[in-house]
């Protein structure tokens, strides 16, 4: 139940979201770093827990404002009331938010917030934008209703609740109930329309989970609620236990043919925006590409001393974000492809960027700047353009989150946007020539986009610090730096973004969304201010407090010449001046964020779409939002660490081997997700005189909240077991008794978000029987191991197609009363992936493994994973090699590029490997065979698989080719494979 | 011969043997049969709403504070359907399609009967013949002698989520696709059937007889009158919003829920608006209203109590109560009871509003309440019946 700040943010998540578990268990995967501390309180209101840390008290009060505000409408439009206190677990910022156990995947930029089932807890991050954060609430708290309504009425029915409402509906009904259509919703519906991108309602499961669902979804509940009317929308849920097919759900509650719903929702959209689009203009018709491959955004133009042009960039073409360049003509026509000038997500300088979120900026020497994300914050990079070479990267203290950064003209100082552990956006400045940093705005309200202008005595802004801003709405503003007086640009209830100067300084350029005269949102455009004031509009902000004014003074009336430049179909960003007639911008057009070059702007500023006259004069006093703290009844307590049952799980099989086992698991969390406890007990007793035995039993705990993770616990197993690493077991069938029973204790501590070091240790009682061998061996063994893990690839829907990661582990492993084992062990696991072309990865695997010692355990190969052609496990031995390789390819990659869950239907996505593998095992001489273990000889494959993703986690693989023996000098009938799994 | 112990499987595939012949089993025993059947009077409060007008009032004093006389778990949840108080039995439908009868006095079972695979809207007592709506399994109402345990006869048809209703020897059935018909109750030969108005419209609020008359309110805002016996329209009017619970009236006036925030009353004879109580809010939701000594209560999705002039619609009162009211409220002689999504029970003095008493439940309220002679059964999730008693005047007689 994830909501998305950014439309392509949530495109991208399914396909940037890595697996997080690599700490824990498996060999591989990114850390998850918990750098801060956090001191959590609760704040206790009528019906929520509002979990935050001191340092954001007041918007976690706005938030408890927010939360009881949604959720007195909320139960009237749901006729239902929560019987249960809602966990809402605040944090100030994305970067905190990424931070969070209570989701163990990573949590990509864009996510507004996520409602999970296991404890109904509701996660949500602000961003700065207070409005953004009060509708993520709405949107939470409608899922927190529509899942506590839909199990009601199931549990009433006596229906299991193994069906659910799907994805397109909760996630629309959330959009639609949490506020207005804004204007990204605008934005997508009339892209999806006008360049006849639209799913229709019968194929709308192919984009469950995308931006587009979420919009396409919201469309639906409304039409549903106007042509139905809203009582329909609780209907549906209320009618879910009658069947699990939804379609026939809708039918029966909307009484029509769900076909012709379908076409009635088509066309009921078809009438609002096609009327619409005889006046509009679409951008690949109005201005040239630039960048039109893969997500771009955030342009910045700069002409090089010897006469060179280019153009830089955020943009993501193969799943990584970088900086890209590319160079212009005269005609500022782009000459070749975008190449990469900083290669990113792959390093820890360069840990992540904000696609659509930080603008970047180059000063008149060629210095750009831009924001990554870097450990626990944003810092500033600058990176010489003119000597092509990586400068200084600014740090700050205190700030969490760092935007748009904006040079001074004289090239010394940065201002930017940022939000610190308040959780608001407030505007800074930093000299680089003496490392201070000013504060200029400092107040709830959300300043962003910062522009310096080129006489260097004024930042111009966009902020919801306008009257209108309690509506929503955003006007852009100048900083005065002399008096510290803020002063409006523009005013009115629009959405005014993203702020540039003229070269010469006469004009601002900046984006607005409006709505039309439907009350929609129509598309954002270019306009143009004229900033030569005759008169200087009265401040809204003086200098001496940075406190807002009651009522400006209105000693006469001053007025702005706004000019409109651009009549879109959808929507521009971020435009900026490429020389004194041109302005490149990102544009959205057929899911697609591409840049763009405006021509002849001489033109469209002597013949505007629109002029407006602005009045700035008499605008409004403060506004604030409502808080809800401890002098309105709520109460404010520490948080204290309490466990709940996450998971039972019991049991029962029968085997004729095996006879009958069973078992149960439980684990219990505290509602931060920082803490587990693990407890399985399992049985596999034969008769009444093995339970005691046979009993095994293990409890463990682990703790994440700290940078470094620490589990431990103890086990006691025992019974009858099989296990082919054991170097005493019988070889083909290798069954033997053991008891063991100790301790163990693991440490991961994360270097960056791509490197750790772990560390385990373990200390158990072992009493070993192998009755076929005569073999009777008792031990109390250590066991100490220490691995170093690097992993930065970048998945695919198969596997890894970018990248590399490696594991180097070292261990020992004695009987420290006996002296019956000992032995070392050591393993170095290397796999590199090298990007061919777009769609094609040529993958490598190097593997060594050595047990060497007394009773050391054999390693294992075989089966599809690796050797294939080879029975699973099959290959054993104490020291071995393996290496493979494979060249993976496409062979049906369809409209997965932009809509990438089409893949799990298994339409798209259909991938290819050719592959060789070799590996040889030993015990005792490299070259001495034991037939049972495949030992002493180098074995092999070659040939042709087939993959496929299915449901978006569980992938098909299909192999088949010849499997090779004794050094490669025989070769047996063709081999076919199935089985299922990553690629390596 | 020796007699050899059972390994534990062995005992272990007996047990299972023995659990799927009781579930076989199980189902098969159900049935609904009261004997000796005492004759259903005027005391006995066998349709929603305790008569044909709804006015859902109680007879007798009922004065709190109550005592929890027993608690039933009927297995399943509750729909809108109104528990039936006849003589020493209590009758309870369930969103499972069950019918439970229940000892009024013990709250001990007495039987039990499936219906389909839900039911929504009230069943109706008439005759000795339970008439009971289905609203999911292909059934659309079924009459069931519950002196006999057997169904006398039944309807198929579309789903039946409204409750029933009863007037001079006709039962009057009003589906999800907005049709009515008539049927004689002792025969179920069909007597008169009104179409649809549209294809669209569905009817989920229980008819109610008005004078020889039956309104029935749809999910589009229309409210229709008809004559009971030939199904012809009186009137029909078009009401500002949809209507999804019962109406009520006081013979003159008929009091309509809907569900945006209007609770509009109209004229009997003409279907003319006498009055709106316009909420602020338009996602407010009512709940069906009850009517007692010139005054209507009705309760809001936003967990406020009303208690409104029927005359003008002017509110004297209004009262928090139950955070969100889905329920109907039953009035009394000097207290309304009303049942909150908040799992309490709550009485608040019918003159002033001021909450009296009140009482924690399992669950939340969703269904009317019926109440007889100090008797008050109250229907809460997830599947308890509660019977409460006045303190001190509870008394049975067993015929």
């Amino acid at each position: 139940m994830f909501s998305s700040r950014s439309p392509v943010l949530a495109v991208l998540m399914l396909a940037l979201a890595l697996p997080a578990y690599g700490q824990y268990g498996f060999h591989f995967g990114r850390n998850k770093i918990q750098y801060e501390d956090f001191d959590w309180h609760i704040l206790k209101t009528e019906h929520f827990d509002i979990y935050y840390y001191p340092e954001m008290q007041a918007l976690a009060e706005h938030g408890a404002h927010f939360a009881e505000e949604a959720y007195e409408e909320l139960k009237s439009k749901f006729n239902f009331a929560l019987n249960h206190r809602v966990p809402i677990i605040f944090y100030s910022s994305n970067i905190h938010f990424k931070q969070t156990n209570i989701t163990p995947g990573f949590i990509p930029d864009g996510v507004g917030g996520f409602f999970e089932f296991l404890k109904g807890r509701v996660v949500i991050p602000a961003n700065g934008n207070i409005h953004r954060f009060r509708r993520v609430i709405r949107h939470e708290m409608v899922h927190v209703f529509t899942y506590a309504k839909v199990l009601r009425e199931l549990r009433d029915h006596r229906v299991a609740p193994d069906r659910f409402l799907p994805l397109w509906f909760t996630e629309g009904l959330a959009e639609y109930w949490s506020g207005e259509p804004d204007y990204q919703h605008e934005m997508v519906l009339r892209d999806a329309l006008y360049s006849n991108w639209l799913v229709p309602l019968e194929n709308i499961y192919r984009i469950a989970g995308t931006y587009q669902m979420y919009k396409q979804g919201e469309a639906l509940c409304r039409f549903i609620s106007e042509r139905y009317g809203e009582e329909k929308l609780l209907q549906l849920m209320e009618n879910l236990y009658k069947t699990r097919d939804f379609n026939e759900v809708m039918e029966l509650t909307l009484r029509e043919d769900f076909l012709d719903i379908a076409d009635a929702w088509d066309a009921w959209l078809k009438a609002r925006y096609y009327p619409e689009l005889e006046e509009l203009e679409l951008p690949t018709r109005l201005a040239q590409g630039i960048s039109v491959q893969g997500f771009n955004s955030k342009p910045a133009y700069y002409a090089f001393r010897d006469g060179r042009r280019r153009v830089y960039f955020m943009g993501n073409r193969t799943g990584y974000t970088n900086v890209y360049q590319v160079e212009l003509d005269s005609t500022l026509a782009p000459v070749g492809e975008p190449e990469v000038l900083i290669h990113g997500e792959r390093t820890d300088r360069f840990e992540a960027f904000h696609l659509f979120e930080s603008r970047i900026s180059i000063s008149r020497d060629g210095r750009l700047a831009f924001v990554t994300k870097s450990g626990e914050q944003d810092v500033i990079h600058v990176y010489d353009l003119e000597a092509d070479e990586l400068g200084p990267t600014y740090r700050f203290e205190g700030l969490i989150a760092v935007y748009s950064p904006t040079w001074s003209p004289d090239g010394t100082r940065l201002a930017f946007a940022s939000i610190d552990r308040s959780g608001f956006a407030d505007l800074y400045v930093y000299d680089t020539e003496t490392g201070l940093t000013q504060r200029l705005t400092a107040d709830s309200y959300d300043d962003r986009d910062p522009s310096w202008s080129p006489d260097g005595t004024r930042i111009a802004f966009a902020s919801d610090r306008t009257a209108l801003g309690h509506g929503d709405a955003y006007n852009l503003f100048t900083y005065d730096l002399t008096t510290g007086q803020i002063r409006y640009v523009t005013y009115g209830d629009h959405h005014d973004f993203s702020p540039r100067w003229s070269p010469d300084g006469n004009y601002l350029l900046f984006t607005s969304a409006r709505r039309d005269s439907t009350g929609r949102f129509g598309g954002q455009n270019i306009w143009v201010a004229d900033m030569r004031d005759a008169v200087d509009p009265p401040p809204v902000v003086a200098s001496a407090d940075l406190l807002p004014l009651d009522s400006p003074p209105t000693a006469g009336v001053v007025t702005r010449p706004l000019r409109q430049l651009t009549n879109l179909t959808t929507v521009a960003y971020d435009p900026v001046w490429a020389g004194p007639d041109a302005i490149v911008f990102t544009s959205f057009e057929g899911m697609r964020f591409t840049i763009r070059r405006l021509a002849d702007v001489d033109s469209l500023m002597a013949f505007p779409k629109r002029r407006e006259q602005v009045r700035l004069a008499g605008a409004g006093p403060h506004w604030s939002f409502e808080r809800l703290g401890s002098e309105d009844g709520a109460e404010r307590a520490p948080y204290r660490r309490k466990y709940n049952l996450d998971v039972a799980q019991g049991q029962v099989g029968q085997n004729p081997f095996w006879g009958t086992t069973g078992g149960a698991a439980v684990v219990f969390s505290d509602m931060l997700g920082n803490d587990y406890w693990y407890a399985t007990l399992y049985n596999t007793a034969e008769s009444r005189d093995d339970f005691l035995r046979s009993l095994n039993v293990a409890v463990s705990r682990v703790q994440l909240q700290r940078r470094a993770n620490i589990a431990y616990g103890a086990y006691r197993f025992g019974g009858r077991r099989y296990d082919i690493t054991d170097p005493d077991a019988p070889r083909t069938f290798p069954v033997f008794w053991e008891t063991v029973y100790g301790g163990y204790g693991a440490v991961s501590y994360p270097i960056s978000m791509f490197r750790r070091i772990e560390l385990t240790t373990s200390l158990s009682w072992s009493d070993k029987e192998v009755p076929f061998r005569q073999i009777d061996r008792q031990a109390l063994l250590l066991s100490n191991a220490l691995s170093l893990v690097h992993d930065n690839a970048l998945y695919g829907m198969n596997g890894p197609v970018d990248g590399w990661r490696t594991n180097l582990t070292v261990g020992y492993t004695t009987d420290v009363l006996y002296s019956n084992v000992s032995y070392v062990s050591a393993m170095a696991d290397v796999r590199h992936y090298w990007r061919l072309g777009r769609y094609l990865t040529l993958a490598s695997w190097v593997l060594g493994r050595i047990n060497s010692g007394r009773e050391a355990r054999l390693w294992v190969l075989g089966g599809s994973w690796d050797l294939r052609g080879h029975r699973l496990f099959s290959i054993r031995g104490t020291k071995m090699w393996f290496t493979s390789h494979e060249l993976r390819f496409p062979i049906l990659t369809a409209p997965s590029a932009f809509i990438p869950v089409l893949a799990p239907f298994g339409i798209a996505n259909l991938r290819g490997a050719l592959f060789f593998d070799a590996a040889h095992a030993w015990n005792e001489g490299y070259d001495v065979r034991e037939s049972q273990l495949l030992t002493g000889e180098t074995r092999g494959a070659a040939g042709l698989g087939f993959r496929i993703n299915l449901f978006g986690g569980f992938v098909l693989r299909y192999d088949l080719g010849y499997r090779f023996s004794d050094g490669f000098r025989q070769r047996s009938d063709l081999f076919r494979q199935f089985f299922f799994g990553w690629d390596f | 011969m020796a007699r050899v112990a059972p390994s534990p499987a062995g005992i272990a595939v007996r047990a299972v043997g023995l659990a799927l012949c009781a579930l076989l089993a199980g189902p098969g025993c159900r049935t609904l049969r009261i004997s000796p059947a005492p004759p259903v009077t005027s005391a006995d409060w066998v349709t929603e709403g305790d008569a044909p007008a709804r006015h859902g009032s109680a007879a007798g004093r009922l004065t709190p504070p109550l005592q929890e006389a027993w608690v039933y778990n009927a297995h399943a949840g509750f729909g809108t359907a109104s528990p039936l108080i006849w003589q020493h039995v209590v009758f309870v439908a369930t969103r499972k399609g069950e019918v439970h009868a229940i000892d009024r006095m013990t709250g001990k079972k007495r039987g039990t009967k499936a219906f389909g695979d839900a039911i929504e809207g009230s069943p109706v007592l008439h005759d000795h013949v339970l008439y009971v709506p289905s609203a999911w399994g292909g059934r659309a109402v079924t009459a069931y002698d519950v002196r006999t345990g057997t169904t006398r006869w039944r309807i198929d048809g579309p789903p039946v989520e409204a409750g029933l209703l009863v007037v001079d020897g006709r039962l009057i059935v009003a589906d999800v696709t907005g049709a009515v018909r008539a049927f004689d109750a002792a025969s179920g030969q069909g007597l008169w059937e009104r179409p649809p108005d549209d294809g669209r419209s569905g009817i989920f609020a229980t008819p109610l007889a008005v004078e020889g008359h039956v309104l029935v309110a749809d999910d589009r805002g229309h409210a229709v009158l008809l004559e009971a016996a030939t199904g012809a329209v009186r009137w029909t009017h078009r009401l500002p919003a949809p209507v999804y619970r019962t109406p009520v009236t006081d013979g003159r006036r008929i009091f309509v829920p809907t569900t945006r925030g209007r609770f509009v009353a109209l004229d009997a004879r003409d279907g003319r608006p006498l009055w709106t109580h316009t909420e602020p809010d338009t996602t407010v939701r009512f709940t069906a209203p009850a009517y007692r000594d010139g005054a209507v209560f009705v309760g809001t999705s936003d967990g406020r109590l009303l208690r409104l002039a029927a005359a003008t619609g002017e509110v004297r009162w209004e009262a928090p109560a139950g955070e969100s009211l889905v329920a109907t409220p039953l009035p009394a002689e000097d207290v309304v009871y009303v049942g909150g999504m908040d799992r309490r029970l709550y009485a608040l003095d019918t003159r002033t509003g001021e909450r009296v008493w009140s009482v924690e439940l399992e669950g939340r309220v969703k269904s009317p309440m019926a109440a007889r002679d100090g008797f008050l059964v109250v229907l809460a999730e997830p599947r308890f019946v509660y019977a409460f008693t006045t303190a001190t005047t509870y008394a049975v007689v067993d015929p």
